[in-house]
C-alpha cells in the first residue's frame, strides 16, 4: 500500500461538498425501489477537475468532514482515492487552492 | 389543444440562442419555440393524453425552477442555466414525455449545464446537456454493462431520442416488475 504524504495522494479517502441538499437537487429517487441515490452530476468537473478533499489532512489538522461544507445543509460524498484510479482518472495534489477555499490549504484535484 | 407557458426568469446576462443554432430535432407533435425572447412554449395537441400533458407539466415547472437560479448556487461558483442548456433540455422532456411514472430527474450543473436522470432498481439513464446546449446519452444497466453511449452530431438528434425512449421502455417494466 501506498504511504500517503502530503505531496503522494495513497489509499486514502476523498472528500467531495454536495450542495443543496435541502433541495435534494443531486439526490434522485429510484423509480422501483425507493432509494436515493447521489447523482453523477455532483461530480461535474469545470476547467481544471473537480476540488476534493483529503481527509487524512483534515484529520492531522484536527478537523472532520464538517471543515467541508459551507452550509448546514451541504452533505459531503467520501470515496476511496483508489476508486478513483479504478476508472482511469488521477488524484493529484496541488499547492494552489482556488478562490474563496476552506483554509484547508492541501486541496487535490481529479484531472479527467 | 391547450398551451403549456414555459417563461423562466432568467438570471443570465445574455440570451442569444436562437431556435436555428439547434437544428436536426425532429418535428414535435407539440413543441413550437418562439425564441427570440424568454420563453419556450410547448403547445399540447388534442391528441395528448392527460396523464401525459401533466407529467410534461411538472417536469416543465421543475426546469423553470432550475432555471431561476442565480450563479454561485452551488455555494460555489456554479453558473446559471445557459439559455441553449435549457433549450435543449426542455426538447429532451418534451421528446421523452411518458404517460406513466417515470419522469427525469432534473440536476443542475455548476457547468451551467442541466442532466436528466431516470434510475430504476440499479439501471439508469442520464442525459447531460452541457452548456452550450449539447446533449451526451448514457445508459447503463443493473449490472454495470454500458447500452449507450452517444453523443449526437450537430443536427442529428433523432438517434439518441429513439434510443433512449426504447431504454427508458425497458425502465417501465422493470419499473413494474420490482414493484
Amino acid at each position: 500500500m501506498t504511504q500517503p504524504t502530503d505531496d503522494c495522494i495513497g489509499d486514502e479517502t476523498l472528500l467531495r461538498r454536495i450542495p443543496d441538499l435541502d433541495r435534494a437537487d443531486f439526490f434522485p429517487v429510484d423509480h422501483a425501489t425507493g432509494e436515493r441515490r447521489l447523482s453523477s452530476g455532483a461530480f461535474t468537473p469545470d476547467h481544471d477537475g473537480i476540488s476534493i478533499y483529503r481527509e487524512l489532512l483534515l484529520t492531522r489538522a484536527g478537523l472532520d468532514t464538517r471543515a467541508v461544507v459551507r452550509d448546514p445543509l451541504n452533505a459531503v460524498a467520501a470515496l476511496p482515492a483508489a476508486t478513483v484510479r479504478s476508472v482511469d482518472l488521477d488524484v493529484v495534489p496541488t499547492h494552489s487552492p482556488p478562490p474563496r477555499s476552506t483554509p484547508i490549504r492541501d486541496w487535490v484535484q481529479r484531472t479527467p | 389543444m391547450s398551451i403549456i407557458d414555459f417563461r423562466p426568469t432568467y438570471t443570465t446576462a445574455s440570451v442569444t440562442a436562437q431556435d436555428d443554432a439547434q437544428p436536426g430535432w425532429p418535428s414535435a407533435e407539440m413543441l413550437s419555440d418562439e425564441r427570440p425572447g424568454l420563453a419556450l412554449r410547448v403547445v399540447a395537441q388534442e391528441s395528448m393524453p392527460a396523464l401525459r400533458e401533466r407529467n410534461l407539466r411538472r417536469v416543465l415547472a421543475n426546469l423553470e425552477r432550475i432555471a431561476t437560479r442565480r450563479r454561485g448556487w452551488d455555494g460555489a461558483d456554479g453558473l446559471p442555466l445557459a439559455a441553449d442548456a435549457l433549450t435543449t433540455a426542455a426538447r429532451l422532456v418534451v421528446h421523452l414525455s411518458r404517460e406513466d411514472e417515470l419522469l427525469p430527474h432534473l440536476v443542475p450543473l455548476p457547468t451551467g449545464g442541466v442532466q436528466l436522470e431516470w434510475h430504476v432498481a440499479g439501471s439508469s439513464l442520464e442525459i447531460e446537456v452541457d452548456r452550450r446546449g449539447r446533449p451526451h446519452f448514457l445508459a447503463v444497466t443493473a449490472n454495470g454493462d454500458v447500452t449507450l453511449d452517444h453523443e449526437p452530431a450537430p443536427g442529428r438528434i433523432e438517434l439518441g431520442l429513439e434510443k433512449a425512449r426504447r431504454f427508458l421502455d425497458d425502465l417501465a417494466v422493470r419499473m413494474r416488475v420490482v414493484r
